[in-house]
């Protein structure tokens, strides 16, 4: 038996293989045993084929290892017998204890070898009665004085075996400084390290272990701690297991039983209790030759012995201190000790000198204040209140900012408890420095802090949205404001539900690059606003994970006006080099016009039959100058002159146009009273030729609102002037081609200042324009007039004028039926210093 | 009684031009009429015959419009100017200015020829008739 299970937990595949295959030898055999005893085993109600069996190892003299490692010793001897009592094969198991244990309560096991009674245990197993008493001694070594009890073991690191009862035993009395081994022997062999002073082991393995290693004058038995009684024990409940195995075990006849005992107990015990015998006798014949020789060398031998005894009871007391002495300064936080009645500080350990930079006496002389930030609510006062607090409620704990030496702050978590030391009351308080931990946390809150505000302030929209469902988490202010939704009226949706997208699919090309690169970077996509205004949008997302959530981050952002400005950019660049050309070839260009206005001119003139010269030539050639009058009108030649005539004429308004764009503006730039050149732009649109031909400006309303009449920008009048006329001519015109005709015509002009530019809004009620419309509006030769009544260019000269000639911006604002508003900006900076000089002239020239 | 009809100058290289306006004007039966097709030939002319006013146009091969006119007025050879242009660039100079001339002495061509008359009317203190 002993054999394959020891092997068993070396190699426990094999084991396993082994004690199946024994199992099957011994199932047959059984199968083959007298037929009493297989009636035996029917009546004993469904007998096991074999039983596994867990015990202690290395526990000698029950079982132990010899020299070939196979176990042996008592039990293995017992169970053999049980075996043959019982007809029933038993695997015996030997391990360290705790895992013994642990096999048992796996199940792996049915029975449970070498196993002491108690409470816990009652709970999950069931006991046969003791077969064996054992003491469960305190092991000190030699020079170790005072140890004579549980409560002396104090301070002192015990050695235990893992899963021994004895465990419980000295924690149930308050000590908790115990060093856990798997084996017996392994605490012996830490014994004889000298990495151990105090342990408990059984008496037989220790005296036994002891004996062996040739420790047994090194440690000696200080007091028993506990006194066992090996069991067996099975699985709770399971009664016909442990019938069995009493059954099985009071069958062994009790000459087999001496037998067993005789061969293990001769063999080491009883040597052992010989040794100590003979020693104990050796003694007690020298105590009584002494006691016979001399009474009086008695008396001073126990004078001798009491001195001994206290000497060394000192020692061990000087030796309890130190230790505490040690633990006390070589911890890692700050100990203060305080006196509870005045909160004196009594005590600090030297990591508080370390830590603080005085010296212990530098301390002790100072109060908590001076130890603190001394501001509320870490005050001298704050510290004695918590004292006070520890003293009538318990245990406190706290973060609290003490000052160095050096005046440096840190931070500290305490922890304060009343304690009597020494017969007096005191406060002890333990700390940690926590200064590091706190600045991290407050390098976190700043990066927080930080990172939130970059998402709040943004100029860009920023939108959080739920990676898997598109719904939107969060947006920034940018978004609100950009978009018109408001904060609380997008989150939990998404942009479809919003009627964000412009075409059903708007975003279908985002979600597919975000699904094959992970990320998308500057896609334009074309939304929708609140307000209905569609945008063309640059979007930039990235799918991440924060905490366990995958998120979507997209940054949006407007790129309508940049486009626009782009467009107009390229428009205007065209038009430079339009301007360039045409500069080169106008006077080429007007000068056949010249001959053709002329001639026309001249041709007219030469019919007039008013005209002398005209009467002159036709009475030499026999003309009758009336008659060909007559004819001219029926065949309508005047007409054609004129045609002849305005056609010129508006050719040569062309280039004259084209020419504007080539025009520098730096040159007269002077600081001007911006009311002046509105009025003055008012003034000419009244007379404008071209717009009398359409229209009656007199006929219109102006309304003018006037903010400040001296506001003054640095600009070229003239090209201001010729801007604000083009936006006149410009409201007239729409407002004469209106159908139905605007009933009440009316023009407002307001200017105003806004931050440092100048604004001025010239608004008509006429019949406004569609989207399409609006945004060529300042696209040149784009014109909505009839041929011939506009070329295209005055508003894109004007926008060109504004933003490229004086740096500022020039945009509209308009919806069909409800009139249009054209807004210019131009920066004031360098205007106000000068414009006191402008007013004081009143010049309106 | 007939007063004598002031001398107009036109100096303008192209032909037609200086054709179509010459024909115009001397409808008007106001003037008396002689041109030039450049500043040397004109001011050659005028030193023959000085002028009271002269209708120069701005870009002529050789001597400029503007120099002609510099040259003429030191000489005191004509009073009045009209600049006749076919481009903006060629506008009215610093110099002249000085000379006493104002945009509204400025043509662009193509230039109705009655604004123009309108404008040598005043020049010359005449009466419209």
């Amino acid at each position: 038996m002993s054999k394959p299970s020891g092997v068993a937990f070396r190699l426990p595949g094999l084991a396993l293989a082994l004690t199946q295959a024994l199992s099957l030898v011994l199932s047959l055999v059984l199968s083959l045993t007298p037929v009493v005893t297989a009636q035996a085993a029917a009546a004993e109600e469904s007998r096991p084929g074999a039983i596994t069996v867990v015990s202690d190892d290395n526990y000698p003299p029950y079982i132990f290892r010899g020299e070939d490692g196979a176990i042996q010793g008592i039990l293995v001897d017992e169970w053999r017998a049980w075996e043959r009592q019982t007809g029933i094969a038993v695997r015996l198991v030997a391990t360290d204890w705790g895992k013994a244990q642990q096999i048992m309560q796996a199940g792996q096991a049915d029975v449970i070898d070498t196993i002491f009674h108690n409470e816990e245990r009652a709970k999950v197993y069931d006991f046969t009665k003791p077969y064996a008493t054992l003491e469960v001694p305190v092991f000190v070594h030699k020079d170790l004085g005072g140890i004579t009890d549980v409560q002396s073991l104090r301070g002192f690191t015990i050695g235990v075996k893992a899963g021994d009862a004895a465990i419980d035993v000295l924690k149930r009395q308050g000590i908790h400084t115990l060093k856990e081994y798997d084996s017996y022997l392994d605490i012996i062999l830490a014994a004889k390290r000298h990495d151990l002073r105090v342990f408990s082991v059984d008496k037989p393995p220790a005296l036994y272990y002891l004996y062996k290693l040739g420790l047994e004058g090194e440690f000696r038995s200080a007091f028993v701690l506990n006194t066992g009684q090996f069991h067996r024990a099975v699985k709770k409940g399971n009664t016909a297991l442990l019938r069995l195995v009493e059954n099985g075990f009071a069958a062994i006849p009790a000459s087999e039983r001496k037998a067993i005992d005789q061969k293990w107990l001769g063999t080491s015990l009883i040597r052992q209790e010989h040794l100590r015998f003979i020693l104990l006798a050796g003694l007690g014949a020298a105590a009584v030759m002494l006691v016979l020789f001399s009474f009086n060398q008695v008396l001073r031998r126990k004078v001798r012995e009491r001195t001994a005894e206290l000497a060394a009871s000192m020692g061990s007391l000087r030796e309890s201190e130190e230790r505490f002495r040690a633990i006390f300064n070589s911890v890692n936080d700050c100990i203060f000790i305080h006196d509870a009645a005045t909160g004196r500080l009594v005590d600090v350990n030297s990591r508080t000198t370390e830590v603080f930079g005085y010296s212990r006496e530098e301390i002790l002389a100072l109060d908590v204040g001076s130890l603190s930030s001394g501001v509320p609510p870490y005050s001298q006062q704050d510290a004695l209140e918590l004292m006070e607090k520890t003293r009538s409620q318990g245990p406190q704990s706290t973060v609290w900012r003490s000052k160095r030496k050096d005046g440096t702050l840190l931070w500290l978590n305490l922890s304060l408890r009343l304690a009597t030391l020494g017969g007096q009351e005191r406060v002890l308080v333990s700390s940690q420095d926590i200064t590091e931990q706190r600045q991290a946390l407050d390098r976190l809150r700043q990066s927080e802090e930080k990172f939130s505000r970059l998402f709040r302030l943004s100029p860009d929209s920023i939108i959080l949205s739920d990676a898997a469902t598109g719904r939107i988490v969060d947006v920034n202010e940018a978004f609100a404001s950009t978009t018109g939704f408001a904060r609380v009226e997008v989150i939990g949706k998404t942009a479809r539900e919003l009627g964000m997208l412009a075409s059903p699919d708007a975003l279908q090309g985002m979600y597919e690059t975000l699904a094959k690169e992970g990320r998308v970077d500057n896609m334009e996509v074309e939304l929708r606003y609140k307000d209905g205004r569609l945008a063309v949008c640059s979007l930039s997302s990235q799918t991440v994970d924060i905490g366990a959530e995958s998120y979507r981050i997209t940054i949006g952002r407007d790129m309508t006006e940049m486009k626009k400005m782009h467009e107009m950019m390229v428009q205007t660049e065209k038009m430079l080099s339009i301007g360039g050309i045409a500069a080169g070839i106008a006077h080429e260009i007007n000068n056949p016009l010249g001959i053709v206005l002329q001639g026309a001119q001249t041709l007219a003139q030469r019919m007039d039959p008013k005209l002398r010269k005209n009467q002159v030539a036709a009475q030499e050639a026999g003309l009758d100058l009336e008659a060909l009058q007559r004819y001219a009108t029926s065949r309508k030649l005047a007409l054609f002159l004129d045609d002849i005539q305005s056609a010129a004429l508006r050719a040569s308004g062309i280039i004259r146009n084209m020419l504007d764009f080539s025009r520098r503006s730096e040159s007269h730039r002077t600081v001007c009273n911006l009311e002046c050149i509105i009025s003055k732009a008012v003034a000419l649109a009244g007379s404008d030729y071209d717009l009398k031909q359409c229209y009656d400006f007199k006929r219109i309303e102006i309304t003018r609102d006037v903010e400040d009449p001296n506001l003054a920008v640095s600009c070229t009048e003239t090209e201001i002037e010729q801007v604000v006329l083009n936006l006149l001519r410009n409201a007239a015109q729409a407002m004469a081609m209106a159908k139905p005709p605007v009933a009440r015509p009316r023009i407002h002009i307001r200017t105003a200042t806004q931050d440092d530019r100048a604004r001025i809004e010239i608004t008509d009620n006429g019949p406004g324009m569609s989207p399409e419309v609006r945004r060529r509006a300042f696209e040149p030769f784009y014109t909505t007039k009839a041929p011939g009544v506009g070329t295209g260019l005055g508003l894109s000269v004007s926008y060109f004028i504004i933003t490229k000639g004086h740096g500022g911006a020039m945009t509209v604002d308009s919806r069909p039926g409800e009139g249009a508003r054209f807004v210019i900006e131009l920066p004031i900076s360098g205007a106000g210093a000068t414009l006191g000089a402008v007013s004081k002239q009143g010049a309106c020239t | 009684m007939t007063t004598p009809r002031p001398l107009i100058c036109i100096i303008d290289d192209e032909e037609r031009i200086r054709g179509l306006l010459l024909e115009a004007l001397e409808d008007y039966e106001e003037f008396e009429l002689m041109s030039a097709g450049s500043g040397e030939e004109g001011l050659e002319m005028l030193t023959r015959t000085p002028a009271a006013l002269c209708i120069v146009d701005m870009r002529l091969p050789g001597m400029s419009g503007e120099m002609f006119i510099v040259a003429a007025a030191q000489r005191a050879l004509c009073g009045k100017y009209l600049l006749h242009s076919g481009s903006m660039d060629l506008a009215l100079s610093e110099e002249l200015k000085t000379l006493g001339l104002t945009e509204q002495d400025v043509f662009l061509k193509p230039a109705t020829t009655d604004h123009m008359v309108v404008r040598i009317r005043q020049l010359l203190g005449m009466e419209a008739r």
